[in-house]
């Protein structure tokens, strides 16, 4: 369906605005902002596949995210590789790994899958910190400075920005998509009633994780993205329990399940976090 | 004669829960293009029945075989695909989208792409008289189950299973509702439907099957199957057994009231639970509200109770208002409730059960002799006293939730539907107890099912039909009124008059 010229403005507007902001607002402490900004409207939007309009609000999103921030810098680490490559190695463990968890989870509902994800993000944040093959507790660091253009190193956090951006507009673009076709309504309806979505012919299961694949690639997204700008994981911060708590509480501020309700979310929280953090 | 294929051919169907068996070896066979009702008193085993065989509870036995596929075991997904649509009772639309949202996602079944999708839904939306970009929550319960039919009609179903899709409507929506069935059967698509409402099964359909615990009992025509003695019995309780001679109570007849009702109506967001009940009892009496199921009779004691909040009309007690007081306040002043089904704290051991009962009371010291009463009353109860709840029969679980409500030390004792589910020497056994609490002083209040069993206890009844009060007088005058059975079986219009 078309929108009408009106209806697009806001849009187009927030395009336009996100776009320019660096140039608007420069300066290191701005950027920042952006790109944090940016990083947490990723992850809560891939969130948002599953756990906002399938309503399977998973808390433990933080074993995907992790499993993109480590495969980078292990590839670099073992073979000295770019750590971009490390990002479709991250999307395939993350999607293998959701396969594995969502079998037995989605079979609980509510609270009890909801605190099914948090035991098993724990888990392997508990075992990465043993196994010594990616880092233990000391974690891993990518490369200091650049060998070519594709470590991605860049000084200015500019290009992190774009980057950043693009990803952005290209998971925006899926969800929108996602959301006016059968998968999406699929979705809504397990959201509204898995009991009668069930007796419609819905392929519950098989929905849920297709979706969780989906969010899981994404979020293994935001996880590589993360690394490439900061050089460095660990435990903590790769499959912490806040980051998984974060991207719940950012996408469901502004609106889980709506398509720009995560990226509301984000505008609210980071800039709010970031300012009183400053502040300390 | 040629031999019509079968659209669906269910054989020896049986699910047990536990012990429970719910369905115990039903049939159906179903022809394309019929139109054929189930019917049966409450607890019969027609929604697990009806689950089995939508593919959303696989049965312990049996075969189901639809359009020459056996669909037994299939989910529900596959029974869908299939052919096979069902509607629930409580209307499950999907309230955070339009109606046309909530119709796509069943049309989306056969039309996988958006446009055809949409347009397929459009077109039952129209059918059906519903606004297409109308929030499902903005709808009141007549569109809700309008919206379910609808929903259900996108997947293209062949066979269409309506579980008790037309219940809690007015007169008026109830008509409409009928005439949309009945659109749809002509457009083509066979219908099994589960009904209480007579009306909906004499006029809509040409072949009823009656359910009684667990099993078909009896398949005809619906006005021949309504007076085969074995229905009326099965709907009316032990007709066919001389009814306990009713021992010589004193009827203290008196004009003073304890209990006066006065045009009551109570909600349930659209649907209408009672529309108008007005009655009275006096102290000492036994008064019976009879009726089949969705007649009011447990809207009714809820209300008065405390439990639900009426939307007009009044209940004073002992001459105080306690309509919209809160449910413990009016224990307190000596109403108490044996819900139906019990309701106990089955997690709990029999004694703790009681203990709660008597939370209400004003003067704990009184707590030690209303055990001995109760265990006096229930010596099994007493054998009991340590063991959990949850592990009782029936007919136990009956006189623990008796005996809970006595404990609170009540003026007047309510009852909803006490044989329900008992064997036939249990309740026996209750309804002597029943008299022996009214001989210590108790007045009571009991909804029955069972006309028999009522009007051997009571001295005063009230037949409900659909939310009012169709028929009253004394028990005697009733026990001989043939109107009673009528009213059971809908098979007159609602009458409203006193006998004698």
């Amino acid at each position: 369906m078309k929108q009408s010229w009106p209806a697009r403005l806001p849009v187009v507007l927030l395009a336009a605005t996100l776009l320019l902001y660096p140039l608007i607002l420069p300066g290191a402490f701005y950027r920042d902002i952006g790109v944090t900004f940016l990083l947490a409207a990723i992850s809560a939007s891939a969130w948002n596949i599953v756990g906002g309009y399938a309503g399977q609000v998973s808390v433990g999103h933080s074993m995907f995210f992790g499993l993109g921030a480590y495969a980078p810098l292990l590839l670099y680490t073992l073979w000295g590789w770019p750590p971009m490559a490390g990002i479709p190695v991250g999307i395939a463990l993350a999607v293998g790994l959701s396969l594995v968890v969502g079998l037995p989870t989605f079979r609980l509902t509510g609270h009890y899958f909801s605190m099914a994800t948090i035991a098993v993000a724990e888990l392997i944040r508990i075992f990465t910190g043993t196994w010594n093959f990616v880092g233990a507790a000391i974690g891993l660091q990518g490369p200091a400075t650049a060998r070519a253009w594709w470590d991605l190193i860049f000084r200015s956090e500019l290009p992190y920005y774009y980057l950043f951006l693009a990803v952005l507009a290209i998971l925006l673009a899926i969800t929108s998509v996602i959301e006016r076709r059968r998968f999406g309504f699929y979705l809504r309806a397990i959201k509204a009633g898995e009991r009668a979505a069930r007796s419609l012919g819905v392929p519950v299961r098989r929905t849920k994780m297709k979706a969780l694949a989906l969010s899981a690639a994404f979020t293994s997204i935001a996880g590589s993205l993360y690394v490439i700008k900061t050089g460095f994981i660990d435990p903590d911060s790769g499959f912490g329990i806040l980051i998984s708590v974060q991207m719940v509480i950012v996408a469901a501020l502004g609106g889980a399940g709506t398509l720009f309700g995560p990226l509301l979310g984000a505008l609210i929280l980071i800039p709010t976090f970031s300012t009183a953090a400053s502040l300390c | 004669m040629p031999d019509v294929a079968k659209l669906l051919d269910a054989r020896n169907v049986s699910k047990n829960f536990g012990e429970f068996r719910a369905v115990a070896g039903a049939d159906l066979t179903v022809g394309e293009g019929d139109i054929i009702g189930l019917i049966g008193p409450n607890g019969a085993g027609k929604s697990t029945f009806f689950n089995c065989l939508a593919g959303e509870t696989m049965p312990n036995t049996g075969r189901i075989v639809f359009n020459g596929e056996d669909v037994t075991r299939a989910s529900p997904e596959a029974h869908v695909q299939a052919g096979i649509g069902r509607t629930f009772q409580v209307p499950t639309t999907f309230e955070d989208m339009t109606v046309i949202h909530n119709v796509m996602v069943g049309a989306f079944l056969r039309h996988p792409h958006r446009n055809d999708a949409r347009d397929k839904a459009r077109q039952i939306v129209e059918m059906t008289g519903l606004r297409a970009e109308q929030p499902a929550r903005s709808l009141g319960t007549p569109g809700r189950k309008r919206l379910e039919i609808a929903r259900v009609l996108a997947t293209g179903p062949r066979l269409l299973l309506l579980d008790e899709s037309l219940a809690g409507l007015t007169p008026a929506e109830l008509q409409e509702a009928i005439a949309l069935v009945r659109r749809i059967h002509e457009s083509g698509v066979t219908i099994v439907i589960v009904e209480h409402i007579m009306e909906v099964i004499m006029t809509l359909t040409r072949h009823v099957l009656v359910f009684n615990q667990g099993h078909v009992i009896a398949s005809g025509a619906p006005d021949a199957v309504v007076r085969e003695p074995a229905v009326i019995e099965a709907y009316l309780g032990r007709g066919s057994s001389p009814p306990a001679r009713r021992c010589t109570l004193e009827t203290r007849t008196s004009n003073v009231t304890e209990l006066t009702v006065e045009h009551l109506e109570v909600r349930y967001g659209d649907l209408v639970g009672i529309a108008d009940i007005s009655l009275r009892v006096g102290p000492g009496q036994i008064v019976a509200l009879l009726g089949s199921n969705g007649a009011g009779k447990t809207t009714t004691l809820n209300a008065i109770a405390g439990l639900v909040r009426p939307s007009r009309g009044r209940i004073q007690w002992l001459g105080e208002q306690i309509s919209g007081q809160p449910a413990h306040a009016i224990v307190s002043k000596g109403l108490a409730l044996s819900p139906e089904g019990w309701r106990l704290f089955v997690g709990q051991t029999v004694e703790q059960n009681l203990r709660l009962g008597a939370t209400a009371l004003a003067d704990r010291a009184r707590i030690g002799a209303l055990f001995e009463r109760v265990y006096a009353l229930f010596p099994r109860l007493a054998e009991r006293r340590r063991q959990s709840a949850g592990t009782l029969s029936g007919g136990e679980r009956q006189m623990l939730a008796l005996g809970r409500a006595l404990m609170s030390e009540p003026q007047l004792l309510m009852l909803d539907e006490p044989s329900l589910g008992l064997a036939p020497t249990v309740v026996e056994a209750l309804y002597e107890t029943l008299k022996e609490l009214h001989r210590q002083g108790l007045t009571l209040l009991l909804a029955e099912q069972s006309i028999p069993l009522a009007l051997g206890l009571a001295n005063y009844a009230y037949v409900l039909q659909t939310g009012r009060v169709a028929l009253e007088g004394p028990a005697a005058h009733l026990e001989r009124d043939e109107n009673v059975q009528q009213i059971y079986l809908g098979l007159s219009g609602p009458v409203r008059h006193s006998a004698g």
